[in-house]
């Protein structure tokens, strides 16, 4: 990609060795350019998710460096409270505050983090329901919702604090094949609005219609990463064998 | 035929079968396992409505009277005269002079049997009566009597207003005496050198001057109106205005004894408006007069309002009060607590004067002629010697009620407390146990490849281990006794006094009862509360991290709503057990129900009936308060959250 913008994130050199040992993440570099999707793809264990989470901190990266557009996320004089509200994170088991209703999990942060009003923070919250079509269950708890409602919710919850980019942590894995369809589609319309986002799934077909970059990772490394038609032509062997597998699954 | 009616039927025969089988179901429902599905529910609220009636009755009923059945040990030996009489002088274990208004004077030498008028000379309202080798009394216009065999030698003061009291610090003969006498507008005049010395300028003050005692020739004390307290320590040349303990200036004060050893004071005691009675001790000539308070734990030790008149006993530590309404009380450990002797059958008068000869028999005066005799401490010779029989259980139940009343809100004073206590403490260490902060304490230099070999220090979480460990692992009887009688003598005030203010000081087995119990509690709420915080999800802390909460933010808007919602089952065991352990609070002398039903069972050897009714009240509180947990559970519920999964 040859970007004339400055990306929103930006990956340098990420290294994560976790308490016991195992080396996950190898030295990962890439950036995220603003109002594109960047897709990582791979198998279980390659160190994708882990590279999410250090995005925004829940996992503490061992080396390398993470920036926000300009701010070292990984420095230990930021802020790392501030960071997260300016990053949306969707996880695979939708992580929906259970004690509260759909509408209070969506202005929770806004209440709490950024301080605004409750009227303020309930029109934001009904505003991005609306997008995600979930305003008819603004009054339920989230366990009387479907698995694709909980998880449109908790896209509504990342999108209400307006983030500079949203991470998906596999957010359709945990879903009956039914409800994947919403999902993807709630996805694909913050796509169309022009949400910066890093994405890692399973779904090859979503990553080729959606992503602007696909990066395969294996082993905690980058494999392959290029345009979305290096799904359709791969150059190593190892991606080649991935997608093999993924499509007689 | 299904296994839940078959029981059913049995219920419907035996009311004590209900009681004791819902009391485990509701455990069983409590413990979070649902069984008995086919229980018919209304029968249980019949009976759920019938035990919350109870308790309902239990304290709105008004107290039965045990009261018209007292006996304090005092007879009437009345003089009959309508006149007030003002004090009373034992002479000996049965003889005693009683002096009152109109210049009226009786002398008994039969434990009042027979009273015989003596002429006083006078009549003008006598005041006060002292002895000193001869007894000698003051009255108002200044009027002094001495007594001379059958006859009063008048010693008037000329010019001196009412004297309301008096003190003979030695007497030899009238010419070789030292007299003290106060009255009206802060006057004070001593005789000695055969003369009536004026020192009323000394004294500083206008207010009256109610009462005024000297335990040697220099050193007294002088009390009157409006919290007025006045010590001497040349005699009355000077005197030196004491500060009351605040809030009592504003109460009169009417009587002041002072108990001294070889000629030096120990002790002083102050009666007055408002029940009160207040204490300065110490030893060495200065030390006691300069602070003054309740010596007791207790804020107000006489428990009532009256006015307290005046004070004798035979000792620092035993001595009566007499005041107005009927008030007679008797300590017998320096004024800590008081046995109330009043007398009821004698409604409406007001005792004005008290003077014991020695620790068993003396008199009391007051309003109308009203003398009472006792020889045996004014105490009730049942209540004493013999145990009270009842011949049925609603007698005897009528007799308890009071007693177990009074436990039963005692012990629910404890638990309120301690409840609360114990939850906050949970909340608090469950929280640090699943902390996060860790201090890296290196074990060695750097290995070679310069990586450190490190062991991770979480305070708060050993804190919190160690707290719980040493609360669970020793028994709560021995935390109580370590409480109670081991912390204070480190200095620890349980009564809270510093920040309550002596007013709403707590009696001090009651503090240490709320504490020791709200600590124990608080270990075991924290292992509950932490088991309810790993319950839930870590995704759950994530997911309030990831939106930009706190860690502690995340913590108490998201995983411990959950997580307490989730082990209210558990806490609600935990309050019961909280509950039947408050009877331990028995053992440090706090009166809750397991320590009346001990007293009930001294005072009448009932031993089935009491520890019977003593099991009811106890059932009537936990199974209430297992029920409102209950209904908090369902009020709480959420779909989805805890074990009763999607409803």
């Amino acid at each position: 990609m040859s970007e004339e913008e400055a990306p929103v994130i930006s990956v340098k050199n990420l290294e994560k060795i976790y308490t016991g040992g195992v080396h996950a993440v190898k030295g990962v570099s890439f950036d995220v350019f603003p109002k594109k999707v960047v897709v990582i793809i791979g198998s279980s264990g390659s160190g994708k998710s882990t590279v999410l989470r250090c995005i925004n901190r829940l996992i503490e990266p061992t080396e390398g460096e993470i920036f926000l557009e300009d701010v070292q996320i990984n420095s230990p004089s930021t802020d790392i409270n501030e960071i997260r509200s300016e990053i949306g994170m969707v996880f695979q088991s939708f992580e929906l505050f259970m004690h509260l209703k759909v509408l209070d999990n969506v202005t929770l942060g806004l209440i709490k983090v950024r301080g605004y009003s409750k009227e303020k923070a309930e029109d934001i919250a009904k505003d991005v329901l609306a997008k995600v079509d979930m305003s008819e269950k603004m009054d339920v708890y989230p366990g009387q919702l479907s698995g694709g409602q909980k998880q449109r919710v908790a896209i509504a919850r990342s999108l209400a604090m307006n983030p500079k980019v949203m991470l998906f942590d596999e957010p359709t894995s945990a879903l009956d094949p039914e409800l994947i369809g919403s999902v993807l589609e709630s996805i694909k319309s913050l796509v169309s609005e022009g949400m910066t986002m890093v994405i890692v799934t399973h779904e090859i077909g979503f990553a080729k219609e959606v992503g602007d970059w696909i990066i395969y990772m294996d082993d905690g490394q980058v494999v392959e990463a290029g345009a979305p038609d290096i799904i359709e032509k791969p150059k190593t062997e190892r991606m080649k064998k991935f997608l093999g597998q993924i499509l007689e699954a | 035929m299904p296994r839940g009616s078959i029981k059913l039927s049995i219920y419907n025969i035996e009311v004590v079968g209900i009681l004791f089988k819902t009391v485990s179901f509701r455990f069983i429902m409590l413990s979070g396992k649902y069984t008995f599905k086919n229980f018919h529910f209304r029968k249980l609220q019949t009976v759920k409505l019938f035990l919350v009636l109870l308790l309902v009755l239990l304290f709105l009923t008004p107290s039965l009277g045990s009261e018209e059945e007292k006996d304090t040990g005092w007879d009437q030996v009345p003089i009959s005269t309508d006149n007030d009489f003002n004090d009373v002088l034992a002479l000996n274990s049965t003889s005693a002079f009683v002096i009152g208004e109109n210049g009226k004077i009786y002398h008994t030498i039969n434990s009042g049997a027979n009273w015989s008028e003596q002429d006083s000379g006078v009549i003008l309202d006598l005041n006060a009566i002292e002895f000193n080798n001869q007894a000698i009394v003051v009255g108002d216009s200044g009027t002094v009597l001495i007594n001379e065999g059958d006859s009063w030698i008048d010693n008037s003061i000329e010019g001196a207003g009412n004297l309301y009291d008096l003190s003979v610090p030695y007497f030899e003969s009238l010419t070789d005496s030292v007299i003290f006498v106060s009255g009206t507008g802060g006057e004070i005049w001593k005789w000695s050198d055969n003369s009536w010395e004026d020192l009323s300028n000394f004294t500083g003050t206008t207010n009256d001057i109610y009462a005024i005692d000297f335990v040697n020739e220099n050193e007294g004390f002088a009390v009157g109106a409006d919290g007025l307290i006045l010590g001497t320590i040349d005699g009355g040349s000077s005197w030196e205005m004491r500060e009351s303990p605040e809030g009592f200036r504003d109460f009169s004060f009417y009587d002041v004894i002072i108990f001294g050893y070889q000629g030096n004071p120990i002790s002083a005691i102050i009666v007055g408006e408002n029940g009160t009675v207040i204490q300065s001790s110490g030893t060495g000539p200065t030390a006691i007069g300069f602070i003054w308070k309740v010596p007791s734990e207790n804020s107000h030790p006489t428990n009532t309002t009256s006015t307290i008149n005046s004070i004798s006993g035979s000792s620092r530590f035993k001595f009566w009060v007499v005041g107005d309404d009927n008030f007679v009380a008797l300590t017998e450990d320096g004024g800590s607590s008081f046995y109330n002797q009043s007398q009821l059958q004698n409604a409406g008068s007001d005792f004005t004067g008290i003077s014991f000869w020695d620790g068993a028999s003396g008199f009391a005066v007051g309003e109308e002629g009203t003398v009472m005799y006792t020889d045996r401490e004014g105490q009730d010779p049942r209540v004493l010697d013999t145990a009270i029989s009842y011949d049925t259980f609603w007698k005897y139940a009528k007799y308890a009620y009071p007693f177990l009343k009074e436990g039963m809100y005692n012990t629910l004073k404890i638990i309120v407390l301690a409840i609360f206590i114990g939850f906050t403490i949970g909340v608090t260490l469950a929280v640090f146990k699943t902390s996060q902060v860790n201090i890296r304490i290196p074990l060695s230099l750097p290995k070679e490849d310069g990586t450190w070999n490190y062991f991770n220090f979480n305070p708060l979480k050993f804190f919190a281990t160690v707290y719980t460990d040493i609360f669970r692992n020793t028994p709560l009887l021995v935390q109580f006794f370590f409480i109670y009688f081991g912390l204070v003598e480190i200095g620890v005030d349980l009564t809270f006094e510093s920040i309550l203010g002596p007013e709403k000081a707590l009696e001090r087995a009651y503090g240490s009862a709320v504490v020791a119990l709200g600590l124990n509690s608080g270990a075991y709420q924290t292992e509950i509360i932490r088991s309810g915080i790993q319950a839930i999800p870590s995704g759950q802390m994530e997911a309030g991290r990831s939106i930009g909460l706190t860690y502690l933010q995340t913590m108490r808007f998201v995983v411990l709503p959950q997580a307490i919602r989730i082990v209210i089952p558990p806490l609600g065991n935990e309050t019961v057990n909280l509950v039947l352990n408050s009877a331990l609070a028995s053992a440090i002398g706090f009166g809750e129900i397991t320590r009346k039903g001990r007293l009930l069972i001294s005072l009448t050897f009932e031993t089935f009936w009491t520890w019977g009714l003593v099991l009811l009240f106890y059932f009537v509180i936990t199974y209430t308060l297992a029920n409102i947990l209950k209904y908090i559970e369902k009020r709480l519920k959420i779909p989805g959250l805890g074990l009763g999964g999607n409803e």
